[in-house]
């Protein structure tokens, strides 16, 4: 046999000049170089999908398909059927319409957005497109068709090339509501242009260089590019845009709390030892209603933090809200809002001011209508405040909200004063108690404590006392073992229109996987039944070990990670406090078993404690060890236990994250931004044998 | 010394843990995700092998990675420019081994790289029980390598000779796979199994693929060959040679299709003779282990060991990738400790136990009807022959879960073979795949030559052997009279030989259809929700899971209907027709 030939020597040569990260940038750089001279190359010789300008010179012909559905000629004009090829998954993102006739001598309004435009737990009952329907059907003059383009989880791009296709829909308004997504898109790091704009901006100005760097060059083009689109469509085909700027329930959603929300990115290690301790006393003084001691501590966090924390602009908020400084809250919960948006690390949709801003100087410079919901929103008592009551969760909207939003569309798209109603009429008492109930469990997987959760079952309930029985079949549920399509609840559940979607989602989890220990916790509550009911069914006695954290047993486990890497098979520990479940049918001593590892702390152990009561530290260390704590059964309780580990301040070198998270992005990587208090790799509890079991 | 093998960022990434010398736990990634091929780094796996191995992560000495990187770059760099261009090419980035092992794996102590085609070799090298033998390696392409021979012995495994990228049988192979409308890297076998059904007449066209193939070189004619990962895997060359349009995806099958099949498997069954044999010139040992991807075609497999000249032989349970992380992990505890198995590896149940515990807990709180035989092993056996020999197909979860890509007996759907209809049964109601590929049997290893033309133990399920005239075996006979066989050891897997026996009494046939515990597009179940939750969907008669038996008469029917919504969020299967060797 022959040697390899002499190319592949060379390469090989190469390869290990390049087998460093170093490298690794190197070869990614010069193949985006090679790609772009490419492109350019081919857009010389015409070859190129024409860019949006050369669209509007030359339109194209009509797409086959806009969204869910393909364009079809009928009688009365261009109508839509639905797609047959499309997965149910694909489907069940859009509207339930299998066909849209043609216009015929109505106005037809096009509607596109995300999941609040789609009615996230309220459609098919009611959604946004049918709301706005019924108010143009009552008010107008002439006829309205309504078409719902509105799909969950669209993105930009997305949405850029549903609006680009939507001109041949012979459509005369285009409503957008939009904008809660556009930001987490565009973490998707599209290619090397992106990610070396970001990269320069952390490593000139740290994370709030790598924020500033995120909006200015890479979204804010992008969003201008969409907006753009809108004037070139209404100059193409002369439809009319009309943009809603989204609001957020700045009152009614807590990013405080629990350990599934990010604190505050890496800082400096004494700068993040003030803050925490700076937390401590805002948190301690909210609680004793000192509200200038609570402002005292956050705007010294927001000076530490350089605003990229959504802790303090939301306990100054508060604060200021119980003071009665209703403009000034706002302020401030908008600031906690916004802390973390480009910032790369996870939280939910959400618009922030800089979009909200930017969409109404759009409007304002280009005479387009707009409707804003920081408006139409608000609450009659604190104008400057959205009204919680219009809110379902952080964005989307119930049906009061909905109710509200689409009766001032309608009065923007007929020039008429539509008065809305205090609730949307086709909702029933039924439906809006399912609504409410879905709400709560929405926010409980979303890892909201029970003070956000609570309210919405007891709304519930008052909306329709009977919806107890429903709330029932959700307890049975989530305290049973086994995954969730196992329960004989689940069809019950399901079985409600609007309940589909999140419920046959839910299937596929185990109670234990699902995030929704408060949910259990609050239905158990409400329904007065005892404690044990939390726990599964099945569990006579306690199971002999148990493992808790859900990432040692499921690929699920890995939604831990706080930011946008890749997920890993031990936890880490990107706050103070770790909490962990543990579900209990009867008091029971055992001993906690820990495997962990504290790479970047200093000498303080961690310590460990259940329901509150402390059973043992953690001796700090770069290897993992294995530390075992006896718990005495009169710590433990019946249903839901907590075990926590408080984990001390690490000493993360700021320049040296910094310096990693340059790298990462520089191989298209995410970066990870966040301080690592600790790591997790296994948590068990192995309960002590007890006489005259097995 | 505990070393920990990983395979990862192909295909088909896995984990094994190899302590002092002995295996003691791996399991392939895709059973924990539930993604078929899974490819990122093990790390559901790593855990469930440390947690069998009874070990934390602090008490790995070393963690050994299948496949140098930096080599693999080299080659890939090689392609990138060759290729002059960048369609389809995935990231070039040598240091995602050990970064993602270091920070995903949450490992920090030292880090072998074993080459590729060493760790194939040693996978089966030094699970072979052999003192010494000749070694033969032959898959698509790892780093450059593509085909290797060399020795194992005391000292270790040294690979002697190699053929470098591009001329590989495995990529021969699977470029008549994509011409034929299959998925690379995946539907090989179905090529296998269509070929049984159609004439050679394409071999002297294949043949001219070759250039030359003297002295275990082998040299492809590039011509006919698209190497990227991106659209085809051939040229317009081949069609003009071959004379016949590559078959659209999903298209009807025809003659000329099987033809091209029982061509190309010729073909290559040809080419590996010649190797092997040569091999057998230069290193003249008894003994032969034989590994890589190309080793899963059982048909050659059996062609190689009968012709090519080794009086012993030995394939692992997973030659192919997979297996890079047993192959690496063996290779490194051997050069650093000088330990290694002492007895050849004869039971591929290496994975995480299943005891049905958490399926009596989802049954149990549905108020759904099972028997536990608990304790009563015995009448679960006579209980499950009886069902078999009724004609009810059974699912069956029990024990340790099997390394490698084939169901033998802890992780299978099992049923009678006498019964003609079985194999369309089990294909309407489970498979859902395509009428000519055929089942496998498993039969008691002492009797397996009464049925079987086999004269040698086939753990595995790597061999096929002609079905003995007057078996009665129709369901697992293959159209051309043969069948791809596990012989089965009462001192190897004590409960599964018991229940052939028991089945072989009351029909006379030690013999079972055993086929593996998925549904079609999925991985093998791992755990016993997996098995209740593929048993419910896929309407098998009977499920066996730990000691509890459920019949499915007494399963909810809100089960099924939700199961079966559900399963349509997941039953778009990506077809895969180009090779992704670059990602």
């Amino acid at each position: 046999m022959e040697p390899p030939s002499d190319p592949s020597f060379l390469s090989d040569a190469l390869a290990r000049l390049l087998a460093d990260e170093r490298g690794t940038a190197t070869v990614r750089a010069l193949r985006e170089v090679q790609r772009a001279v490419a492109g350019a190359e081919q857009r010389r010789r015409g070859g190129a999908a024409g860019t949006a300008p050369d669209a509007a010179r030359h339109p194209a012909a009509p797409p086959l398909h806009v969204g869910a559905w393909r364009l079809v000629d009928t009688e009365h004009g261009r109508g839509l059927r639905r797609r047959a090829e499309l997965t149910p998954a694909e489907l069940s993102v859009w509207a339930d319409v299998d066909e849209v006739p043609g216009k015929g001598d109505a106005a037809r309004v096009v509607l596109v957005g995300e999941s609040t435009a789609r009615g996230y737990l309220l459609d098919p009952v009611t959604n946004p497109t049918r709301a706005l329907q019924r108010h143009l059907d009552t008010v107008a003059d002439r006829r309205f068709q309504c078409l719902d383009l509105a799909r969950t989880s669209i993105d930009l791009p997305d949405l850029h090339r549903l609006v680009r296709a939507s001109g041949h829909l012979d459509a005369d308004h285009l409503v957008v509501l939009a904008g809660n997504n556009w930001t987490t898109w565009a973490y998707e790091l599209s290619g090397l242009g992106d990610a070396t704009r970001l990269a320069d901006g952390l490593r000139r100005d740290g994370y709030p260089g790598l924020r500033r760097a995120l909006f200015d060059e890479v979204l804010n083009p992008r969003i201008g590019a969409f907006l753009d689109e809108l004037l070139r469509l209404r100059d193409r085909t002369g439809v009319q845009p009309l943009l809603v700027i989204p609001e957020f329930n700045l009152t009614g959603w807590s990013p405080v709390g629990g350990s599934r929300y990010v604190d505050v990115p890496t800082l400096r290690p004494d700068e993040l030892r003030r803050w925490y301790d700076l937390r401590a006393r805002a948190v301690a003084a909210l609680a004793a209603q000192r509200w200038t001691a609570v402002q005292g501590a956050a705007r010294e966090m927001v000076a530490l933090d350089g605003g990229l924390s959504p802790v303090p602009g939301y306990l100054l908020g508060r604060a200021l809200l119980a003071a009665g400084d209703a403009a000034a809250a706002r302020q401030a919960f908008e600031q906690s809002r916004d802390s973390l948006c480009g910032l790369m690390v996870k939280y939910l949709p959400r618009t922030p001011r800089m979009i909200q801003e930017q969409l109404v100087t759009f409007c304002r410079e280009h005479d387009v209508p707009s409707v804003d919901l920081r408006v139409t929103l608000a609450r009659a008592d604190q104008p400057e405040l959205p009204d919680e009551q219009c809110f379902l969760d952080y964005c989307h909207l119930s049906d009061v909200g909905v109710e509200r939003a689409m009766a001032e569309v309608a009065g923007r798209l007929t020039g008429r004063t539509v008065v809305p109603g205090a609730t949307d009429p086709t909702v029933g008492a039924w439906q809006r108690a399912v609504s409410l109930v879905l709400a709560a469990t929405y926010n409980a997987f979303c890892g909201q404590p029970a003070e956000t959760v609570r309210p919405y079952l007891h709304r519930a309930v008052e909306a329709d006392p009977d919806i107890v029985d429903l709330l029932a079949s959700l307890a049975r549920l989530l305290s049973r073992p086994g995954p969730m399509w196992s329960s004989l609840d689940l069809p019950r559940l399901a079985r409600e229109p609007s309940a589909a979607v999140m419920f046959e989602r839910l299937g596929e989890y185990r109670p234990d996987q699902s995030r929704l220990w408060f949910l259990r916790q609050c239905l158990a509550e409400l329904l007065a039944e005892p404690a044990e009911s939390a726990v599964e069914v099945a569990e006579a006695a306690p199971p002999s070990e148990v493992e808790l954290l859900d990432i040692a047993t499921t690929p699920l486990g890995g939604g831990a990670v706080l930011n946008y890497t890749d997920p890993r098979c031990y936890l880490q520990a990107n706050v103070p406090t770790t909490e962990l479940p543990l579900g209990l049918p009867r008091p029971a001593a055992g001993c906690l078993r820990l495997v962990h590892r504290c790479r970047e702390a200093g000498p303080e152990p961690a310590v460990v404690t259940v329901n509150g009561t402390p059973v043992g530290r953690l001796v700090a260390g770069r290897q993992w060890r294995t530390t075992e704590l006896a718990v005495g059964a009169d710590v433990t309780r019946v249903g839901l236990n907590t075990v926590r580990v408080g984990w001390p301040v690490p000493t993360t070198s700021l320049s040296d994250r910094i310096d990693s998270d340059v790298a990462a992005l520089a191989r298209g990587a995410a970066p990870y931004v966040l301080p690592v208090f600790g790591e997790l790799y296994s948590v068990r509890f192995v309960p002590y044998a007890v006489e005259g079991e097995a | 010394m505990i070393v920990v093998g990983v395979s990862a960022f192909y295909h088909d990434s896995a984990c094994a843990v190899v302590v002092d010398g002995e295996v003691v736990a791996a399991s392939q990634e895709e059973r924990y995700t539930r993604r078929r091929f899974e490819r990122g780094v093990p790390m559901y796996a790593y855990r469930s092998c440390l947690e069998q191995a009874g070990i934390g992560p602090g008490d790995i000495d070393m963690v050994a990675y299948y496949e140098n990187p930096t080599k693999k770059l080299g080659r890939q760099l090689w392609m990138l420019l060759a290729d002059g261009g960048d369609r389809g090419v995935g990231e070039l980035d040598a240091m995602q081994p050990a970064r993602e092992i270091r920070d995903r794996l949450g490992y920090d102590g030292p880090l072998a790289v074993v080459d590729h085609h060493e760790a194939h070799a040693a996978s089966a090298f030094y699970c072979s029980g052999f003192d010494e033998a000749a070694l033969f390696t032959a898959d698509a392409v790892g780093e450059w390598t593509t085909t290797s021979c060399g020795v194992g012995s005391a000292s270790g495994v040294e690979l002697r000779q190699q053929v470098p990228f591009p001329h590989s049988l495995g990529l021969l192979y699977s470029t008549v796979t994509s011409y034929l409308g299959f998925s690379v890297n995946s539907d090989e076998y179905k090529v296998m199994g269509l070929a049984a059904y159609g004439r050679p007449r394409y071999l002297g066209a294949l043949a001219q693929l070759v250039l030359n193939s003297a002295d275990g070189d082998l040299r492809l004619d590039t011509r006919y060959f698209r190497l990227r990962a991106d659209g085809a895997m051939y040229t317009a060359a081949l069609t003009d040679l071959l004379g016949l349009p590559p078959r659209p995806v999903r298209a009807p099958i025809e003659a000329v299709h099987r033809d091209l099949a029982a061509s190309v498997q010729l073909l290559l069954e040809e080419l590996l003779l010649e190797k092997v044999r040569y091999l057998h010139g230069i290193y003249p040992s008894d003994n032969l282990c034989y590994s890589g991807g190309v080793a899963h075609n059982c048909v050659a497999n059996t062609k190689l060991r009968r012709g090519g000249g080794f009086r012993n032989w030995y394939v692992p349970p997973a030659p192919g990738d997979a297996g890079g992380a047993l192959g690496a992990a063996l290779l490194v505890q051997h050069r650093e400790t000088g330990a290694r198995p002492t007895t050849a590896l004869t039971d591929a149940r290496l994975g995480p136990f299943c005891d049905g515990r958490g399926a009596a807990r989802v049954l149990h709180a549905a108020a759904v009807p099972y028997e536990d035989f608990a304790g009563r092993e015995e009448a679960l056996l006579e209980a499950t022959a009886d069902l078999l020999a009724a004609g009810t197909v059974v699912g069956w979860c029990r024990g340790q879960m099997e390394f490698g890509p084939r169901a033998l007996g802890s992780r299978s759907i099992l049923g009678d073979p006498r019964d003609a209809g079985m194999r369309e049964r089990i294909n309407r109601l489970v498979k859902k795949r395509e009428e000519f590929r055929p089942f496998a049997p498993a039969v008691v290893a002492e009797r397996a030559g009464e049925f079987f033309d086999l004269e040698v133990p086939s753990p595995f399920m790597l061999e096929a052997v002609a079905v003995r005239p007057g078996a009665g075996l129709p369901a697992v006979t293959h159209v051309d009279g043969s069948a791809r066989v596990q012989t089965v050891e009462r001192g190897t897997d004590p409960r599964f030989h018991s229940l052939l026996e028991r089945f072989g009494r009351r029909t006379g046939v030690p013999v079972l259809l055993n086929t593996s515990f998925n549904v079609r597009g999925e991985p093998i179940v791992r755990d016993d929700v997996d098995a209740l939750s593929c048993f419910v969907r896929a309407g098998i008669d009977v499920l066996v899971v730990g000691d509890l038996l459920v019949r499915q008469e007494d399963v909810p029917g809100v089960w099924r209907e939700y199961l079966a919504r559900a399963g349509s969020y997941h039953d778009r299967l990506a077809h895969n027709d180009a090779y992704s060797f670059f990602v």
